[in-house]
């Protein structure tokens, strides 16, 4: 007797019977979800018109300039097609875009770095790996990030100038955001601290920093900033937009850690308090825990912003990606192709940003589901 | 000596002198080395510039502004107007745009629901920066003015940017004070006479509009419309907005209203679904209950994260830099500090600025929501 029939036996009835039975897809089924989606009212029906309207005008000719007419192979402006994409220089300089002017024998660098980075995704996906691993590969991260790309101890050591495109972009975005949650939870410790000298000097730092644009401080720190050394010292630009981001979006990350771990029942941390555990031992194994989990979404909607706002580092002569984009449709023998560079600037932000925003919606039902 | 340093007063105490004094040695030794270095370049300190002449020219400014004579203090204000004219403009977009795409996307109708969401998803996916630089490529391509787009002999939109017609304001000192005490006079009268408050703001609308008609009418127009003509080379008359800020607005206010309809959409999904359903079942019209049910207790949920998207907008205001629109970040922190070289006075300037309007923009918002939340009763 196998496991079905005995489970039929307890149960009395068939074991399809329990599960949702699926309505066979049928013509009658489609007219009437037509009718419902599409046109329900008189209005409803107009306006699906006009947009099939428009979809059917516009559609064609896009997909013809973007891609049937639009020339993908060819070596000089010569080659492109009048009144179609061109997207000669984008395969072209696709390296460059990619790697800067990273040195090409130490390329191999930059690839393992982005795969180091990609290892974060399985990492956080997965239910079985233990928070320790997620907390030493965040610390070990930023460390093998500079090491690779940055170069010191047993590699070579990089030029800032020799920074640019996706490496730069991957760089910034991945070290601020690690190097911030540090930062984040010790101001979101302080503004919540019982000690009054702590908190207004964390209250202060957090709504200054919050009500200022990033751009300023980034200015601040190409121009203002030599104002302050000792004469004589003087502070890599690449260092110096990397300090801005960290401290600016850790200001951010504060508030969402705040907010998580207000949301953490009072009784706990009375309990643990109670069990003899002391500040920073109820912090770290009671409070935190919960805290950093629920804030996971918002913190991954939180570096979706601070990956765009990388771009704002272009303003200040670094070619992150969109720079490096940038700088060759200013190329006398691209010039005047104004649209390809913002479509293929906006393509791969799409698809970085949206990928990476679906997979913290999925974090979120994730946790949703396991709280109740 | 060892309860004495485990004793909690003690160490608090410890802690705090320890922190108090790390901050003001950093503080110190920074401010030392600016002292010495501004020493070394023959700076003084103070704010003495401000009335210095400022001498760099301000693309656009909405009060008057001459670059020959103007000091470093209307450079100032010179940006303050425009970061404030910009943030409100772009703050209604925002509002208007954000309202429409949820709507959009809560629709019945599935494509609808899907272009928006597309749409959306685009606009929010993408940095600002390259918004921006989309807009004011496309603001490139604007027609001359000979050419310009040409909406019914109103309004026109050419590569010198949008020309619309002027409002004058036609009384005198004395009667626009006539004018003011019947108008306040008119709103206590709405205010005892009519209970409900949302009822009191139509009301006061609609006696500002019959006390502008009569006003008009009895005596002089109360305001009068000049609209652009095209003299020679360019737009006479009207006032003209520059393509940057034109193109700064709708690039921003796209960028933030994405955000903000997300925000709607989640508050008004968040309202439980059996309020829609116990409406439709009392014979309410769908409309009826979004409008009086759904969308009254949505509120309270929307504004508090709608505040924050407008300070963002409000801070965006800086990103005009970069196409050449000027706000405070670009008179004070921008050309006024290379010229002077003040950078302390100017960047502390530049920070209370933006903080003094976050406060304000801020202050507003929590008026309004203390407004609209539920009353217990």
């Amino acid at each position: 007797m196998n496991h079905q029939a005995s489970i039929e036996k307890i149960t009395g009835k068939p074991i399809e019977a329990r599960a949702k039975k699926s309505i066979p897809l049928s013509f009658s089924r489609v007219v009437v979800w037509i009718k419902r989606n599409l046109f329900n009212t008189w209005l409803d029906s107009l306006v699906t018109l006009a947009i099939i309207a428009l979809l059917c005008l516009l559609l064609p000719k896009a997909l013809d300039w973007l891609f049937f007419s639009a020339t993908f192979s060819g070596t000089s402006r010569a080659d492109c097609t009048p009144g179609a994409a061109c997207w000669i220089p984008i395969r072209q300089y696709m390296d460059y875009y990619i790697y800067g002017p990273f040195p090409e024998s130490e390329q191999w660098r930059v690839n393992s770095a982005f795969a180091v980075g990609l290892f974060a995704f399985p990492l956080l996906f997965s239910q079985r790996i233990p928070q320790k691993w997620i907390v030493v590969y965040i610390l070990v991260l930023p460390v093998v990030l500079w090491l690779l790309l940055k170069g010191g101890f047993i590699f070579e050591d990089i030029s800032t100038s020799a920074l640019g495109g996706l490496t730069l972009t991957f760089f910034l975005g991945i070290i601020a955001m690690c190097l911030s949650l540090p930062v984040a939870i010790l101001l979101a410790l302080g503004r919540r601290s019982q000690l009054p000298i702590l908190r207004w000097a964390c209250t202060g730092y957090i709504e200054i920093i919050r009500s200022v644009p990033v751009i300023t401080f980034l200015f601040m720190a190409s121009l203002v900033l030599q104002l302050f050394l000792p004469s004589g010292v003087s502070i890599d630009v690449l260092f110096r937009v990397l300090f801005v981001l960290i401290f600016v979006s850790a200001v951010y990350k504060a508030e969402i850690i705040r907010g998580a771990i207000q949301a953490v029942p009072k009784g706990q941390i009375e309990a643990s308090y109670a069990m003899g555990c002391g500040y920073w031992k109820t912090m770290a194994y009671v409070v935190m825990p919960q805290a950093l989990r629920n804030s996971v979404p918002a913190l991954i909607t939180n570096f979706i912003g601070l990956f765009k706002e990388t771009t704002l580092v272009m303003i200040l002569g670094l070619l992150e990606v969109m720079g490096a984009i940038n700088a060759t449709f200013h190329n006398a023998e691209w010039l005047g192709l104004h649209a390809e560079g913002p479509i293929v600037i906006s393509a791969f932000f799409f698809i970085a940003c949206f990928s990476i925003a679906q997979y913290g919606a999925h974090l979120e039902r994730r946790i949703k589901r396991t709280k109740h | 000596m060892h309860s004495f340093l485990y004793n909690r007063k003690v160490r608090d105490t410890l802690i705090q002198l320890v922190f108090f004094a790390v901050i003001c040695f950093g503080i110190t030794y920074l401010a030392l080395n600016a002292a010495t270095n501004m020493r070394d370049a023959g700076l003084t300190s103070g704010f003495d510039f401000l009335f210095q002449r400022a001498g760099y020219d301000i693309s656009y400014s909405l009060i008057h502004y001459d670059p020959k004579t103007s000091t470093h203090l209307m450079a100032w204000a010179a940006g303050m107007v425009n970061t404030v004219a910009f943030a409100v403009v772009a703050i209604l977009l925002t509002t208007v745009l954000a309202l429409c795409l949820a709507i959009m996307r809560l629709s019945q109708n599935f494509l609808l629901s899907k272009v928006s969401l597309c749409l959306v998803e685009y606009v929010r996916n993408v940095p600002i920066l390259v918004h921006i630089s989309v807009w004011y490529t496309l603001s490139l391509m604007l027609p001359s003015v000979r050419q310009a787009f040409n909406f019914g002999d109103v309004s026109f939109l050419s590569n010198r940017g949008l020309s619309i017609p002027s409002v004058e304001w036609n009384y005198g000192l004395l009667a626009s004070l006539v004018f003011a005490v019947l108008w306040i006079v008119l709103c206590f009268w709405v205010k005892k006479r009519v209970s409900t408050t949302g009822r009191r703001i139509v009301f006061v609308l609609l006696m500002t509009v019959v006390l502008v008609v009569l006003a008009s009418l009895v005596f002089t127009p109360v305001f009068s419309f000049t609209s652009p003509k095209l003299v020679g080379f360019n737009f006479k008359h009207g006032w003209t907005l520059p393509p940057e800020f034109i193109m700064l607005i709708i690039a921003v206010s796209t960028y933030s209203a994405a955000h903000g309809s997300e925000v709607i959409r989640g508050s008004i999904l968040a309202i439980s679904k059996g309020q829609m359903e116990a409406g439709l079942a009392l014979g309410v019209k769908h409309n009826v209950v979004m409008n009086k049910v759904i969308i009254p207790q949505a509120l309270h949920s929307i504004i508090p994260p709608m505040t924050s998207i407008y300070i963002n907008v409000l801070k965006a205001a800086a990103l005009g830099s970069v196409v050449g629109f000027m706000d405070i970040m670009g008179t004070m922190g921008g050309s006024s500090l290379n010229i002077t070289g003040q950078a302390i006075e100017c960047i502390v300037i530049v920070m209370v600025s933006y903080g003094v309007l976050n406060l304000i923009l801020a202050a507003i918002m929590g008026r309004f929501n203390k407004a609209m939340q539920l009353k217990g009763r």
